[in-house]
């Protein structure tokens, strides 16, 4: 049981209290009982009195045989003696002691009677003085004993009441004692069982030791475990897991995180810092968002950004803070998902395409159709109406004329079918190796019969290019086609040819009228026509079809024009095959 | 004012050494203390008994000493004179380990030599400028240095404070 600690000190105190006052107690009485001890001045009175006593006797004794001639008895040499031990009665302490026991008349008396003794003791004839002498010593012999029968009793008295304190003292000391003896007992009653509680509380400590550790062993042995299955956990995930600590030291990294990002493994040692790490990162990425120079962390330590890696597609980097407050950096492979989401961006464009064409061929309908349909019906009611009546060479014109306009629409829907068909991405390409030389002579074998002016100059016999033959030549027609339309008769069209380091080109160049230069951006969109070519027939699809199969064999055209002069369009083609994109042309 | 009577006590040792009979010198005045027993020094030798019956001038061949000291039956102190004891018993190539002392009333103590040597007891024959007399306490008195030794304040010291002594035996 646990006493508060006021009441557990009370009991120990109280002993040790009782234990100072009796020994202090005991100590006094003791002092006082020696101090008592010491004052026994009176137990020496009785001695000298009886010594008076004696000196008394053996004067009258003495005188006796000296007045019988016995020379050897010295009556003088006894006076001297008597008178010394009166003398000692009369001194300071003696003298005092005989007062309080009232003697002192007594004791004066035995002192006059020695003067009186003294002139007989001297006389020549002491045989006579001899009865005087006894008559003198009688009284003072019967005082001399009165005196020590009464100092007899009085020292028995005294020591009768010593011996009463005495014994009044040493009961008190024994009851002190026995004070002391259980004070002392239970001072060690106190003490043994301070010490058992001490033992208990050791053995109880010990004990709760014990336990403390096993449970502290088992937490490990837990921690320890959950320690490893987390580990496990993110070493076999799919994704790359770095965690730092509070001072963002890189304390785990998983195998997965090296694979996924191309930092080397001798990088990602225990210890690197997380703003070293993402350095790092950034510099072997390219980050989506590129207004972030750095991979910067927000106020609440958070990251997400995606990245591309040369070569090795997409990543999505995320950094969080952990609930301790050090740092988890995730990285996944997004590079599928990238791919998914670029498709269906392209879809999506490509269906907005589709969609603006088709307007675009309603309102082109509406309005291209419109003109070579009123020559058809125009011409049709004439020789209805007058049929009959016209002659072989009018007739003919008329006919002549629907036709061309029949022509007209027919090529129109023709070029809205090959539109149609790159919105939807239905163009199959069938590159080979092929002579862009040759292949321009060829398309301008045609035209020259109508137009000799057509002057081809090549910088070489032969010019290989990676092309489609078909679609080339579908590009180039357009192409002359535009310069014979846009340009006077008798000026003449001067095709270049020519290479670069990776490239073929085939340069068209009329003396024409000419675009505006606020058109030349536009020159290339879909039913755009030119603001000076509106008196020409067309539906402004040609360039717009041309550079799309330009593009999709991995070509391009460009073009340069003054306007009243003329214009240059060039059809570059690569040299070489190059890589089709996943997502390409089919 | 000692140093004839010490020379020629000095001497008187040396010659009785070689003469194999130690005297003293006889006694001229009435003999004042007698000492008996084993003692080198005597001046009596009879046939069974060799004595120094020692008289004021042989006496006074001592070293004499004053001491101030309360007694038992005195009030306040007293100054005594005379000489110490062990003087007296080298003096006499005293031999032994107890003296007994002897009052004029046949008061017998002993004495152990001890006593004398660890303190300075003295044989005074004065008290307060005064010969002490047969009739007081004289002709001479043992005292010891009660004030000077807390020891000494003893009833077991008291009884050895022997008065009216006049003679002493070396056991």
């Amino acid at each position: 049981m646990i006493r508060p600690p006021r009441t557990r000190y009370l009991l120990p105190t109280v002993a040790i209290v009782a234990l100072v006052v009796f020994l202090s107690g005991s100590l006094l009485q003791l002092l006082q009982l020696e101090k008592d001890m010491r004052l026994h001045v009176d137990e020496n009175m009785l001695w000298v009195v009886t010594q008076a006593q004696v000196a008394g006797h053996r004067l009258a004794d003495d005188v006796h045989r000296y007045s019988h001639g016995d020379t050897g008895a010295n009556p003088s040499l006894r006076f001297d003696i008597l008178a010394s031990r009166l003398a000692l009665m009369h001194d300071g302490p003696q003298r005092r002691y005989l007062e309080a026991l009232g003697h002192t008349n007594d004791l004066d008396h035995t002192l006059h009677t020695l003067e009186r003794l003294e002139p007989a003791l001297a006389a020549p004839d002491m045989h006579t003085n001899s009865a005087l002498i006894h008559t003198l010593l009688a009284p003072l012999l019967a005082r001399l004993n009165s005196i020590a029968n009464a100092v007899m009793v009085a020292e028995w008295e005294s020591a009768g009441t010593r011996i009463d304190t005495y014994r009044s003292n040493m009961l008190q000391v024994i009851g002190l004692i026995i004070g002391i003896l259980f004070s002392g007992l239970m001072l060690v009653v106190l003490l043994i069982r301070a010490l058992q509680q001490q033992g208990r509380a050791h053995h109880a400590l010990a004990c709760h030791r014990d336990e403390l550790e096993n449970e502290v062993q088992r937490r490990t042995r837990d921690l320890e475990a959950e320690r490893r299955r987390v580990v496990t956990a993110i070493e076999t995930a799919p994704d790359g897991f770095a965690a730092f600590d509070n001072e963002n030291r890189l304390t785990l990294v998983n195998p997965q995180f090296s694979n996924l990002l191309p930092v080397p493994p001798e990088v990602l040692e225990q210890g690197l810092h997380l703003h070293s790490l993402l350095t790092k990162i950034r510099g072997i990425a390219r980050i989506e968002k590129d207004d972030t120079e750095a991979l910067a962390l927000d106020v609440n330590g958070h990251l997400q950004c995606d990245l591309e890696l040369a070569n090795r597609g997409w990543r999505q980097l995320t950094v969080r803070k952990a609930r301790d407050g050090g740092q988890i950096i995730r990285v996944a492979d997004i590079t599928n998902y990238k791919a998914a989401a670029k498709g269906l961006e392209r879809s999506l464009q490509l269906e907005r395409g589709v969609s603006e064409f088709h307007r675009s061929f309603a309102g082109m309908v509406s309005h291209q159709f419109r003109t070579p349909m009123a020559v058809i019906d125009s011409g049709l009611q004439r020789l209805l109406r007058r049929g009959s009546t016209m002659n072989h060479d009018e007739r003919q014109q008329r006919l002549h004329s629907m036709r061309a306009s029949v022509a007209q629409m027919i090529r129109l829907i023709e070029s809205s079918l090959t539109a149609a068909r790159l919105d939807g991405g239905t163009v199959h390409l069938q590159s080979r190796q092929q002579d862009l030389v040759a292949l321009t002579r060829q398309c301008c074998r045609l035209p020259q019969t109508l137009h000799a002016r057509i002057q081809i100059n090549a910088s070489a016999p032969a010019l290989t290019t990676w092309c489609d033959p078909i679609l080339v030549e579908q590009i180039l027609n357009n192409l002359l086609t535009n310069a014979i339309k846009y340009s006077p008769a008798t000026t003449d069209i001067h095709i270049y040819l020519g290479d670069s380091s990776d490239q073929v080109f085939c340069a068209v160049e009329d003396k024409g009228i000419g675009i505006a230069p606020d058109d030349i951006p536009y020159i290339f969109d879909r039913f755009f026509r030119s603001s000076n070519a509106s008196g020409s027939p067309g539906v402004g699809l040609g360039l717009n079809i041309s550079l799309n199969l330009a593009q999709i064999q991995k070509g391009n055209i460009t073009v340069t024009s003054t306007e009243g002069e003329g214009t240059t369009f060039t059809l570059w083609l690569p040299k070489n095959q190059i890589q089709e994109e996943d997502f390409g042309y089919g | 004012m000692h140093f004839l009577p010490c020379l020629s006590l000095s001497l008187l040792l040396v010659s009785s050494a070689a003469a194999q009979t130690d005297t003293l010198p006889q006694p001229v005045t009435p003999v004042i203390l007698t000492v008996g027993g084993h003692i080198a020094h005597f001046n009596t030798d009879t046939s069974d008994r060799r004595e120094a019956r020692l008289d004021q001038t042989l006496l006074d061949t001592l070293p004499r000493r004053t001491l101030i000291t309360s007694t038992v039956v005195t009030d306040g102190s007293r100054t005594f004179e005379g000489f110490l004891m062990r003087d007296l018993l080298n003096r006499l190539e005293a031999q032994g380990s107890t003296v007994a002392a002897t009052a004029l009333n046949d008061y017998v103590i002993r004495i152990p030599f001890d006593d004398f040597y660890r303190y300075d007891v003295l044989v005074a024959d004065t008290m307060d400028g005064r010969r002490l007399t047969p009739r007081d306490k004289g002709p001479l008195w043992i005292v010891y240095p009660r004030d000077t030794h807390d020891e000494l304040q003893d009833i077991r010291y008291d009884y050895r404070w022997v008065w009216q002594l006049h003679r002493l035996e070396i056991q």
